[in-house]
């Protein structure tokens, strides 16, 4: 189990693996490399629109985080997104004004956003995980991250395709 | 051992060099020490610190690459692995998983490293933990470093860092370190000799001084040399024990030298004495035989002539009994000085007797030259000497030898001259005479005569014949000279002319002389008793026996054995006798003339007359010498002195005899001249004892009975 989600020893799609069962484990990650103003014990990682997960994100369920417990919460209230460390933002359709209202919304609160959706990261998003040459790959808007006193290491950004 | 051998070579080596040597010796191995304890610790450091750096760059990486590892992103994992191609000395970089699958490698480009796969960790040897860093030798020694880095997340291992370093830069380092260090210890080395020569010479200055001082010394055997040194250190001491000891060694050495010159002086002096004759300076006897062997050698060998001549002073015992022992030797020193100064340089002049010369004359052409030598010498001492303002006149008669015409030995050819300058004295004094064989008769004839009459004298074969003296004026017998005879058994009747020198040469003299005195005592008792009672004994005493202590004691002898009165005795001394000054002499007479003996002066006028005696001694009577008397009555000069004699004599209240008077002429002249006494064959000859009472009348005789009994004598 650990193994799965903490270390991914094929995030090859070719693995016949599911595709989300990778982006779980790397939302994880992500969580693992990044850090937040507040001090809470909880690290709420939100679903905001349709889940495409599953069963999988659920297993990060209790994990713990730089001393923070993971708590997966899926949800359509742009309100409760705003109190998320992580949003998962699964938008559909993936339309350029839709993300930028969704954005606005939580515009202020420190949510380190993250899509699959193409070109997100130009619209707004932190993240964008996307698939390159069979792997799951991923985009960061630093500067975003940034405005929203989100500390995203280097060292992931590191492995990003493009850092804004 | 090693030190066994360097102390074993060291001693061999002067102080200098050994102390180059120990100093050099202990700073190298300081040096070694220093040079190799630096270069190990910064060998150490250098590897520490490379070892630090990369375990720092291993943690770092380590850090970075954990995201990637987390993702599973091998191309970021590679990307962070290519820091490493900042580095020089990482080789090999990977990174694996916790399934020990390498996530990403890095290989340095041109290294050898890139061989093993490193797929896996089983495959790596001699890796290092970084929790547990390998300190062993081998590792420190290692060309290569293996660390392995566990990559941590979230309080995970997740992963691990394996990185191949190459470490060999550091032996390059510590090469160009190690020729660093060496070159500056060479440097020091080099100073440090430098300082060492600098100051070894504080030592070795003082000691080489010192030596070249005792070599000084004993080159030059110099002992007032001094060192200088007031130091207080073992030099110091050693200088000074060294002076110590020079001082005492300078003392005992002037000791030495001293006792030394004493004693070459000493020799010479006595080498002088054992060569010189002390009165003449010349060489002496010792010297004369060494030299005349020597030359007699170089002549045979050469086939030259040599000659020896042989001198013998001819009235040299007459001057030395009469003017005394130091005129004698005054008369020797001028003798010699004349004979060193008519003698060629070349010749050899020793003084090798009393009154004996010799000269060695080396390389004669001819036999004559040896003459002209000797006449030169005649001439020299022919010239009067003079002391006390006198003239005296001696002469010297010389023998000539010839080597080798007439011997080849140094004893034959000096028996040779001598008998040549017997020879010379026979014929009249001043001459010389080569040696001829026929002398060798003549001289063993002298010595039988010696050894004769020596038997004569023991066995009686002497007598007494005496000649008759007369009174002037009445012509009566006065009285008698004892005269001796000697009838040897074989060469019957010998002459005292011949034997009296060879007794006075050979000592007998004072036996014969004894004997005279007792016999004519003995014969004076008889006449007494007889009927020719009252007429005087004259008897002729010898210089030698007047000079003798025991004189008196053996006349007083003669006197008591025979009975004799001494105041018919008469004592008959030639004028030579009384030239001696001596206490002896005065004594003897004086005593004589208590005893009541006459002294009668023989052969007055024959020798060195000087009158002054005739004041000093009590004389009685004066002999004219026959000399005179055989000139009367035809030489006025004679008789001039004659007359004179008497009229001097008389008026000192002394009585003359003429002696020698053969004629009547003769006899009436001393008549007229009023001369006491005449003896001569005129009135008798010498005759026996015995046929003294033959002649008639007692007392008075004739001149014809004495004819008489001239012509009964049948001689």
């Amino acid at each position: 189990m650990l193994g799965l989600v903490s270390q991914i020893p094929a995030l090859s799609l070719a693995n016949n693996i599911n595709e989300y069962t990778i982006k779980a484990a790397f939302i994880y990650n992500f969580a693992r490399f990044t850090e937040w103003p507040d001090e809470s014990k909880e690290l709420r990682v939100c679903i905001y629109g349709k889940d495409p997960f599953g069963a999988s994100i659920d297993k990060l369920n209790g994990k713990q985080s730089n001393g923070r417990i993971i708590k997966v919460i899926r949800t359509r209230s742009i309100e409760e997104v705003k109190s998320c460390h992580i949003a998962f933002l699964n938008i559909i359709p993936p339309e350029r004004r839709l993300y930028a209202r969704a954005l606005r919304d939580i515009e202020g609160a420190n949510v380190l956003t993250i899509s699959d959706a193409e070109g997100v990261v130009g619209f707004g998003v932190m993240i964008g995980l996307k698939i390159d040459n069979d792997k799951v790959a991923f985009d960061v808007n630093h500067t975003v991250a940034k405005a929203s006193e989100i500390e995203i290491s280097a060292k992931l950004l590191r492995l990003a395709k493009v850092v804004n | 051992m090693a030190i066994k051998y360097l102390r074993h070579r060291l001693s061999r080596l002067s102080i200098q060099n050994k102390l180059l040597i120990i100093n050099l010796t202990v700073t190298t191995t300081a040096l070694l020490f220093a040079v190799i304890m630096t270069v190990y610790s910064e060998y150490s450091n250098n590897r520490s610190s490379v070892l630090e750096s990369l375990l720092v760059r291993a943690k770092m990486v380590g850090s970075n690459s954990t995201a990637a590892l987390v993702f599973d992103d091998a191309e970021g994992a590679r990307d962070i692995l290519q820091a490493f191609s900042e580095s020089k000395d990482v080789q090999v970089a990977v990174i694996y998983d916790n399934n020990n699958r390498a996530l990403a490698r890095y290989i340095k480009q041109q290294s050898n490293a890139a061989s093993g796969s490193h797929d896996t960790l089983e495959s790596l040897d001699n890796v290092i933990d970084i929790e547990k860093p390998n300190e062993d030798i081998d590792f420190m020694l290692a060309k290569h470093i293996n660390i392995i880095h566990n990559i941590e997340f979230d309080n995970e291992t997740i992963g691990k860092l394996f990185i191949k370093a190459d470490v060999s830069h550091l032996y390059d380092e510590i090469i160009q370190y190690l020729f660093f260090t060496s070159s500056m210890a060479l440097v020091g080395l080099g100073l440090a000799s430098i300082l060492l020569l600098k100051l070894r010479q504080s030592i070795t200055w003082p000691l080489q001084k010192l030596t070249s001082l005792m070599d000084s010394v004993t080159e030059n055997n110099d002992y007032s040399i001094r060192a200088e040194n007031d130091s207080s250190d073992e030099i110091g001491i050693l200088s000074r024990g060294f002076n110590k000891m020079l001082k005492h060694i300078q003392i005992n050495d002037e000791k030495l030298a001293h006792e030394l010159a004493e004693r070459y002086k000493a020799e010479e002096h006595l080498d002088k004495l054992a060569y010189y004759d002390v009165v003449t300076d010349l060489p002496n006897r010792h010297f004369f035989h060494q030299k005349l062997v020597q030359v007699i050698e170089q002549a045979i060998n050469k086939k030259s002539i040599m000659a020896l001549v042989f001198l013998d002073l001819d009235n040299f015992k007459i001057v030395n009994d009469t003017l005394g022992h130091n005129t004698g030797d005054l008369l020797l020193k001028q003798a010699s000085s004349r004979l060193s100064s008519v003698v060629r340089q070349s010749d050899h002049i020793c003084r090798i007797g009393g009154d004996e010369f010799a000269i060695i004359i080396e390389n004669i052409k001819q036999i004559d030259d040896a003459a002209v030598v000797t006449t030169k010498c005649i001439e020299s001492l022919s010239k009067p000497f003079v002391f006390d303002g006198k003239n005296f006149f001696i002469g010297v008669s010389i023998g000539i030898s010839i080597c080798p015409d007439d011997a080849i030995t140094a004893n034959d050819l000096l028996v040779n001259a001598d008998m040549a300058m017997y020879e010379a004295k026979l014929n009249g004094k001043n001459n010389y005479q080569y040696y001829d064989r026929k002398m060798n008769v003549a001289h063993s004839k002298k010595y039988q005569l010696e050894s004769d009459l020596r038997h004569a004298i023991e066995q009686d074969q002497l007598e007494l014949h005496y000649q008759p003296q007369v009174d002037a004026q009445s012509g009566m017998l006065s009285g008698v000279e004892a005269l001796m005879r000697w009838d040897h058994p074989e060469k019957g009747m010998i002459e005292p002319d011949v034997f009296i020198p060879v007794a006075e040469e050979s000592g007998l003299i004072l036996k014969l002389g004894e004997w005279l005195l007792n016999t004519a005592c003995t014969h004076a008792k008889q006449i007494d008793s007889s009927a020719l009672k009252g007429i005087r004994v004259a008897v002729n005493i010898s210089a030698k026996q007047m000079l003798e202590k025991s004189f008196i004691d053996i006349v007083l002898t003669a006197l008591k054995r025979s009975g004799a009165s001494p105041s018919l005795l008469e004592f008959e001394l030639t004028e030579s006798i009384l030239m001696d000054d001596g206490e002896i002499l005065h004594s003897n007479v004086n005593q004589l003339k208590q005893l009541g003996i006459s002294v009668v002066i023989d052969d007055f006028g024959a020798g060195f007359s000087s009158m002054g005696y005739l004041k000093s001694f009590p004389i009685n009577m004066l002999k004219i010498d026959k000399s005179f008397i055989s000139g009367l009555p035809d030489s006025s000069e004679d008789a001039a002195i004659t007359q004179a004699v008497i009229a001097m004599s008389h008026s000192l209240n002394i009585k003359v005899i003429a002696e020698g008077v053969e004629h009547k002429s003769q006899v009436d002249l001393l008549r007229n001249y009023t001369c006491d006494y005449i003896q001569g064959y005129y009135y008798a000859k010498p005759m026996p004892f015995d046929d003294l009472f033959k002649l008639e009348s007692c007392s008075k005789i004739s001149s014809k009975q004495l004819h008489m009994i001239k012509g009964g004598g049948g001689k």
